[in-house]
């Protein structure tokens, strides 16, 4: 999967080119708009990262420029703003998603993930992670093919999981993948981990592997060994 | 109109005075010279009889009219000069006493002295002076009222310019970030009052502005590099060389970096709010917003072991759905933050009010304070900007909020 990384501030590009790579993304970058608007003449992506406060040019722009283009590239914004206008005009002209930072690398690779499948395959989203059948438009798992009863939460932690597999997720970033902005009531992350088990067991007994693993104090990873 | 009363007063008070002044004046002075008349018309008289009585050695016949009596007295007395006095005398023919000028003088004629009185009435003159006193003060009089009314409409006029600045001043708001208007005047001082306050409010206005920007900047500028900090972090945790230790401190890290996530991105909205962005509004439904909002907090509420109680009527309202959301956001997150195991959060909504209330600590808490930014009571962990939010909301909207306790049972109602 090939992903352009349009964002001028130095540590944070680097930041994203190294998760991605390491989730086997080829990774590009593009540090303001006239270099932007060359690589995406030049060549098609799966994934675009838009930062929109670049300098030389609006960001929102690029967006028209793909538009007029007619492309099929999926843009995802990232953006320190977090006005509600520039989302909703992100998403008129286009864009896919909508990322405010700061984010968690995991959390923008989980939405990349989502935009690259919404985009590739019409209707038949299908994850494979050895014994786990995730659908994605049907919101289902299956294990071994066989149906697995998941609340809504729990889909959301497992296909968290299997997007960022094997790499190490802090609980801070899963509570903020699955529960947002009611995070501000949160005292202790204590009660994440009894989802996890609440996964966990529902897994194992439906004869799955274990391959959520706890990294102690920090958090977790779902990995094969 | 105080200023006009004022001027009222005084003018008014200082004519009287100088119409006084100058009517006793004036009496005076035309008593003094109808006198004199008076005086002169007696004295020639006396001239004729002593010119008369040097020609013919004989006192001049006397022709007493209604308007002048002359009377020969023989006397033993020297010759004296003249003396004027006033007397009163009965006359028949009018039926009552009259003042007479009189002049008395002792005169010789042929050898023997003669006491010559010659009297004139006073009666015209005295007409006469009163005439002229009430001509004179009704004159005055109509003198000080028309001038009264000119300067009331006069004045009325002039200020005028000056009255439409001070309402403009009144009605200046700081947050309405209206400008004043001024309307244009020849009076020199009114000019450079208009052209002061025009220049003050721009500035304020500007002031406040760059000031309300600064924040909104100050927090979109942090955004940035805590986006870093957090990237690192989530690179820094991939590497699985980390001992028990450093895990330890990089948790730590994590979780100061979320609360400070977090605390800046709730000032970005205060600021927002109060800059009146979210400007739009639309009819909302409040009970859906709260039903869903129990549905999302579901597994926060579980995990407390909270039970929830409520009694919830539909409900519109006009306001930006967005806020109306972080509303019921903050003051659900309130009560589920600040509530204990096993505790209760009731709500209750109708057309005219919200109230929600939760179980919790007995601490007592400072109801004029609680909505302040960084309240924080005793043990909470959380921001103490969730509940200033909600009040810089219900200011936007006109809605009262208020806080009370009741033992450990910490009530908050919204009225629209």
């Amino acid at each position: 999967m090939k992903i352009l990384i349009i964002e001028d501030e130095k540590v944070i590009r680097e930041s994203i080119v190294t998760y991605m790579t390491d989730e086997r993304y080829l990774c590009e970058i593009a540090v303001d708009y006239p270099s932007a608007l060359e690589k995406i003449e030049m060549y098609d992506y799966d994934c675009i990262l838009l930062d929109i406060t670049l300098p030389g040019g609006n960001g929102l722009s690029l967006l028209k420029e793909l538009k007029s283009m007619n492309r099929l590239d999926g843009v995802l914004i990232i953006s320190a703003r977090n006005a509600i206008d520039d989302r909703v005009e992100g998403l008129n002209l286009g864009a896919d998603d909508y990322l405010t930072k700061p984010f968690h690398l995991s959390e923008l690779s989980a939405r990349v993930a989502a935009i690259i499948r919404r985009k590739q395959f019409e209707g038949n989203n299908e994850i494979q992670f050895n014994e786990i059948t995730i659908d994605t438009f049907a919101k289902t798992v299956a294990i071994h093919k066989t149906p697995l009863e998941l609340t809504r939460r729990e889909f959301d932690l497992i296909l968290f999981f299997v997007t960022n597999k094997n790499r190490v997720i802090s609980k801070n970033a899963i509570a903020e993948h699955l529960w947002g902005d009611e995070m501000d009531s949160i005292d202790n992350f204590d009660f994440i981990y009894t989802h996890i088990k609440n996964l966990r067991k529902k897994l194992t007994d439906a004869g799955c592997v274990d391959y959520i693993h706890s990294i102690y104090g920090m958090g977790y990873k779902f990995s094969n060994q | 109109m105080k200023l006009l009363a004022k001027y009222n007063r005084i003018y008014l008070t200082a004519s009287i005075i100088v119409f006084l002044i100058i009517g006793i004046g004036y009496y005076f002075v035309i008593s003094l010279v109808l006198i004199e008349q008076l005086n002169h018309s007696l004295k020639d008289k006396l001239n004729e009889i002593k010119t008369y009585a040097l020609l013919h050695n004989d006192l001049l016949p006397k022709i007493n009219t209604k308007h002048q009596t002359i009377e020969y007295n023989p006397t033993s007395n020297a010759p004296a000069k003249y003396r004027f006095s006033n007397i009163p005398q009965y006359v028949n023919e009018e039926h009552e006493v009259i003042q007479f000028r009189q002049l008395r003088s002792i005169i010789t004629v042929k050898g023997q002295n003669y006491e010559v009185l010659i009297r004139e009435p006073q009666t015209e003159t005295d007409d006469l002076i009163q005439l002229i006193s009430v001509i004179t003060c009704i004159i005055a009089v109509f003198f000080v009222l028309l001038l009264f009314v000119i300067n009331r409409l006069l004045l009325q006029n002039i200020w005028k310019p000056f009255q439409h600045t001070l309402s403009q001043l009144q009605r200046f708001n700081l947050s309405n970030q209206n400008e004043i208007t001024v309307k244009p005047t020849d009076i020199t001082e009114f000019e450079s009052l208009n052209k002061a306050v025009v220049a003050m409010s721009g500035k304020v206005n500007q002031e406040y502005h760059s000031l309300k920007n600064f924040t909104e900047n100050a927090s979109h500028e942090m955004q940035t590099p805590l986006a870093i900090l957090n990237a690192k972090l989530d690179l820094l945790i991939q590497n699985e060389n980390i001992s028990e230790k450093e895990i330890g401190q990089l948790q730590e890290m994590y979780e100061a970096l979320t609360r400070l996530t977090r605390l800046n991105k709730s000032l970005l909205l205060l600021t927002k709010i109060e800059n009146r962005q979210f400007a739009e509004t639309e009819s909302i439904r409040l009970d859906q917003i709260i039903e869903e909002k129990i549905v999302q907090f579901a597994d926060l509420i579980k995990a407390r072991n909270l039970t929830i109680e409520t009694d919830i009527q539909p409900t519109g309202l006009k306001m930006n759905p967005h806020l109306a959301e972080i509303v019921i956001n903050n003051l659900m997150s309130n009560a589920i933050h600040h509530n204990i195991e096993n505790g209760t959060i009731t709500i209750s909504l109708e057309q005219q009010e919200l109230m929600i209330s939760n179980t919790g600590s007995i601490h007592t808490v400072d109801p004029e304070k609680v909505f302040e930014r960084f309240q924080k009571s005793g043990k909470s962990e959380g921001l103490g900007l969730g509940l200033a939010i909600v009040k810089q909301i219900c200011d936007r909207y006109n809605f009262m909020i208020r806080y009370s306790q009741m033992a450990d049972l910490h009530i908050i109602r919204l009225i629209f």
